[in-house]
């Protein structure tokens, strides 16, 4: 009992110290990620305050602006509807599967999440034309990709493995033991429409959402395409008036929409099932499902197969020879670097912020709803306010080391990835099971050795995960980058931006390649993490 | 009638049932006992036609429904099945849980049988309810409701009391042998407590090193 009381007064301060140290890097996190947005609302307070009330015209689109912002709602709308659809049908499909060819293109087709869209852009205006001089040869009417229709295919197809991811977690969330009883009770097609798409709808609705999202805020491949869409025009408004209060306002009716999405859909990610816990061995489960079941499915499959292997056999046959393809790499040598280098640091530096974070989420108390929001409305703020939010907080005569370096692409990926990690954190914090570590906590003799030798090896596939999407995403960052980068300094991505806009070249199919490599071996590395995160949990 | 000959399934290389050969008469019932481990869920998943069997082949009423590379689809066998743990689908009703599994008959039909077998199980005021608005023995009983519900030839129960207080366990018995009773199914009862085991009149088999030993047998 002596000893007892000795020890415990050691684990109560050692708690302390750690919640003290968790709560500095969690005010760290609000600062990065809420930073840039907050000073943009302060200008505009500030700017109201000296007499600029015309500005406020600003929030509520008319005429030009409003046609403007439909013609992007749609077009965000067009875009997820088509991507979940085949999302949906696909990961049907490849989920009832055992094929070793269907799982490589589906292994393919979710690595390819990590492929920035206007890659996906710059390979299908190549197949295009290739397709176009066939066509002519045989006299036949040509199919151009062009103009909004354009757009919406690449955006489409870029997408789609967003879809099939979140399809197939959502299905492989589902407790076995309820498709089983299902089976039990009525043919393999009616549980598709009873059980097993109710029961995965949760994360399906997550993934349009996100999608929504994505296609909503982002103006690359729309901007190929020779189109305006509202996210450019916030990009615009900033770069024609120097005024990030302006382009804040101009920003807010994009944020309504984005926010009120993001608010819906997490909802239901929060309410999902994540238990995949299976103690039995894996049943011999496949799905007797009608032929028109299994066509309909293969359709799905198939277009996801398109959206994956065109982009893929375009770069290769683009980027030339190994020489061309080491001369394009030597001449971008000083971009491959520096975002390799970035991308690594915000990776590194958005782990401390995630796990500090993450366990807010999962508390059941009143507060864990906030930290949600708190965690996920960065994800709805557009790259580019992103961007011109840091240039207003870190333009300052004081901060010019800052400003003027290497640390604003830093904090552009943090404060636009940092989330992501938080999430995948999360995840893995709300597979392992509590009582792992409550015994921990009751044999536990100072806070670092729990952390070290219980908590983080449990929580290591969600970090290395979600550091790995990190890494990945921002690799391909646009948005913001573009907005932040100092002069002299440019990333991989800025580079093929601004090649592409002087036309498709060996040069840029190159870079995509490198790209697209490291985003399949990164991919593929956050795959086996995660496969290896569930065995690890389960076995526990 | 079950008739189960030289039934061998292995996962990832260790062999969990070997040569097991079973046979139970129409309405007859049988208890299963073996540890943890043992073999019993397996049993009770190849007899319901959710896993396929390695080598040996499953009869019921004469027709061949599993052998290796062929399984009578499971809603195909009228079975009725309880899982160790309730397992009711989330997002339905207790009513709507129920009534799943009648989804082939007359609408008419559907409504009374499902008050018929709320009735039953004492769960009428339950209807409405979503599992995790019920206690853990009223998702017992509509799990049970549920196995019965389309009166089926042969019910299968896996370690159904497993997770419930020795109160609950007793009147949750009580139902099962009521309504074993009453629909005079062939019964395999799975377990590995052997006063649950003695509760079930018919024959008592033990499995061990994958085989079934016959313990005693029923009047």
């Amino acid at each position: 009992m002596r000893a007892i009381n000795q020890f415990y007064p050691k684990i109560l301060n050692s708690r302390f110290k750690g919640e003290t140290c968790a709560g500095f890097i969690r005010i760290v996190f609000l600062f990065v990620v809420f930073g840039p947005i907050l000073v943009l609302v302060f200008n505009v307070i500030q700017k109201l305050g000296t007499g600029h009330w015309d500005w406020l015209a600003l929030a509520f689109p008319t005429g030009r602006r409003l046609a403007l912002f439909a013609r992007s709602l749609g077009f965000a709308i067009s875009v997820t509807a088509g991507a979940t659809i085949i999302g949906l049908l696909a990961g049907l499909y490849f989920w009832n599967q055992s094929g070793k060819g269907n799982k490589f293109l589906c292994w393919l087709a979710l690595v390819f999440i990590a492929v920035p869209p206007y890659v996906h852009a710059l390979t299908w205006m190549s197949a295009f034309n290739g397709l176009e001089i066939i066509f002519r040869r045989f006299n036949l009417p040509a199919i151009a990709l062009e103009g909004w229709g354009g757009a919406l295919w690449v955006q489409m197809m870029a997408l789609v493995p967003v879809a099939l991811g979140m399809t197939l977690l959502g299905v492989e969330t589902i407790d076995p033991d309820h498709l089983d009883a299902a089976r039990l009770a009525r043919p393999d097609s009616a549980n598709v429409l009873k059980v097993i798409l109710p029961l995965a709808l949760p994360l399906v609705i997550a993934g349009a959402g996100f999608i929504f999202l994505l296609s909503l805020t982002d103006y690359s491949v729309a901007s190929l395409f020779q189109n305006n869409v509202y996210a450019l025009e916030i990009f615009a408004e900033f770069s024609s008036s120097a005024e990030s209060g302006r382009a804040f306002l101009l920003a807010l009716p994009l944020l309504l929409v984005t926010v009120s999405v993001l608010i819906v859909s997490q909802k239901t990610v929060r309410k999902a099932a994540m238990k995949p816990v299976r103690t039995l061995p894996s049943p011999d489960r496949h799905f007797a499902w009608p032929s028109w079941m299994r066509a309909l499915l293969g359709i799905g499959a198939a277009f996801t197969a398109i959206a994956v292997l065109v982009p893929l056999a375009v770069l290769l046959l683009s980027a030339g020879s190994p020489k061309a393809l080491a001369r394009t790499v030597t001449a971008a040598q000083s971009e491959i670097g520096f975002t390799f280098a970035i991308s690594l640091l915000i990776a590194l530096i958005s782990i401390p912020l995630a796990v500090a974070c993450a366990g807010r989420l999962v508390r059941s108390n009143r507060n864990h709803r906030l930290w949600w929001l708190l965690v996920t409305i960065p994800i709805a703020v557009p790259a580019s306010l992103t961007g011109i939010g840091l240039v207003f907080l870190w333009n300052r005569p004081l901060f010019g080391t800052v400003y003027g370096g290497a640390l604003m692409p830093i904090l552009a990926g943090l404060a636009r990835f940092a989330p992501f990690v938080t999430l995948a954190v999360a995840a893995q914090l709300r597979r392992i099971n509590p009582l792992l570590l409550d015994a921990a906590r009751v044999y536990q003799t100072n806070l670092w050795r729990y952390w070290l030798k219980i908590r983080l090896p449990l929580l290591l596939p969600g970090i290395a995960g979600g550091a790995g999407i990190a890494f990945l995403l921002s690799l391909g960052e646009l948005g913001a980058t573009l907005v932040v980068a100092p002069p002299g300094l440019a990333t991989l991505t800025m580079r093929i931006y601004n090649y592409l806009h002087y036309g498709a070249s060996d040069s840029v199919a190159g870079l995509c390649l490198i790209i697209l490599v490291s985003a399949l071996a990164g991919g593929t590395g956050v795959l086996i993490v995660f496969r290896r995160g569930f065995r690890l949990v389960r076995k526990g | 009638m079950i008739e189960v000959k030289n039934l061998t399934k292995a996962y990832a290389g260790k062999t969990v049932l070997e040569r097991l050969d079973l046979e139970l008469g129409n309405s007859e019932a049988a208890v299963i006992l073996g540890p943890s481990g043992s073999g019993k869920t397996t049993l009770l998943r190849l007899l319901a036609g959710l896993d396929v069997p390695d080598s040996g082949e499953i009869r019921m009423d004469g027709e061949l429904v599993s052998r290796p590379g062929y399984v009578l689809e499971p809603h195909k066998r009228q079975i009725g099945f309880v899982f160790q743990t309730s397992n009711l689908w989330p997002h339905m009703t207790v009513r709507r849980n129920i009534s799943f599994g009648l989804g082939s008959i007359r609408q008419a039909e559907v409504r009374g049988r499902l008050n018929e077998v709320l009735k039953e199980a004492s769960i009428e005021d339950l209807a409405e309810r979503y599992p995790d608005e019920i206690s853990g023995g009223e998702a017992s009983r509509t799990a049970i409701a549920r196995a019965l519900a389309p009166n089926p030839k042969y019910l299968f129960l896996d370690e159904p009391l497993i997770h419930l207080d020795p109160e609950l366990k007793l009147k949750i018995m009580a139902y099962i042998l009521e309504s074993w009773k009453r629909t005079r199914a062939s019964m395999i009862y799975v377990t590995h407590d052997r006063d649950e085991a003695t509760e079930i009149p018919g024959y008592t088999f033990y499995l061990r090193s994958g085989r079934l030993e016959r313990m005693d047998s029923a009047p």
